[in-house]
């Protein structure tokens, strides 16, 4: 058993912005919750945000906390301030990390990969459609 | 064993609607759902949805505290238990109903972008326009 939990139970962390919170995030955390027995959900500060994609949400991190709180298939929310996951790691152990598969493969990947390695956890990728999603009704809202 | 009903578009699913989901369900033991169709939301508020009818349901679902979910529209004329009406849904209110009760939203999104998206449209100056 790989972590530090010291039980059989899978322990899962999704890092996301979540921002307008639509079905394409709720897909993302259905399949990851399938793949875990608890699943631990990071939600990106504004200012980690604008760092890694250089705009800011449209939803402050208090409420996009508070509606992630709010799902059934979620154990535990925490703030994510940074793109090092080690960080994240420091406070809340956890098995396994769920990731897009648009970072398979790519150097950030391959360091998040060693990143995660280093403590014990694998990260496991799936089909990413949320930011396609997001873009979208950025774009619809800002077309009202 | 007291059965709940609260319906509205859950369009953007913001704290407005967690507030108004957490407020019916303190008062009642099983809360149903309902979710306003596309058409009934143009209908009520003026302007349809940004979120399609399918996904708004499926969103609601997830949520804490929601037993179980049903379709809304303009053919909902009776639901069971108590009717928890939202203060800003009044049009919504269901004819002759018995069991009902006004909800004030206590809470709104601070996000200017999804007030404007979601504020109800006039339609009678749209239509002037």
């Amino acid at each position: 058993m790989s972590g530090s939990t010291g039980s059989s139970e899978v322990v899962g962390y999704v890092p996301g912005a979540w921002d307008m919170f639509h079905v394409g995030h709720l897909n993302i955390l259905l399949r990851a919750r399938e793949r875990c027995d608890r699943l631990i959900v990071g939600v990106v500060t504004d200012e980690a945000l604008f760092k890694a994609k250089s705009k800011y949400p449209i939803v402050p991190l208090a409420e996009r906390i508070e509606v992630v709180s709010q799902l059934d298939i979620v154990d535990q929310v925490i703030t994510d301030f940074s793109s090092n996951k080690l960080e994240v790691w420091s406070r809340v152990q956890f098995d396994v990390l769920f990731k897009g598969d648009d970072w398979r493969g790519t150097p950030k990947g391959d360091k998040l990969e060693a990143d995660m390695a280093s403590v014990g956890v694998r990260v496991n990728y799936f089909p990413y459609t949320a930011h396609t999603s997001s873009t979208m009704l950025r774009s619809i809202l800002a077309d009202r | 064993m007291t059965v709940g009903y609260l319906a509205d578009s859950f369009d953007l699913l913001n704290v407005r609607d967690l507030d108004l989901i957490a407020q019916a369900r303190a008062q009642c033991s099983r809360l149903v759902v309902g979710v306003f169709t596309d058409a009934y939301t143009e209908q009520l508020l003026g302007r349809p949805p940004v979120i399609p009818f399918a996904e708004r349901l499926l969103i609601v679902q997830h949520v804490k505290g929601v037993d179980e979910v049903v379709v809304h529209d303009a053919a909902t004329t009776t639901t069971d238990g108590v009717h928890f009406l939202p203060a800003d849904r009044l049009g919504a209110a269901l004819p002759g109903e018995a069991y009902l009760q006004i909800l004030v939203p206590t809470r709104g999104t601070s996000s200017t972008v999804l007030q404007d998206a979601l504020s109800t449209a006039d339609v009678d100056s749209e239509a002037a326009a």
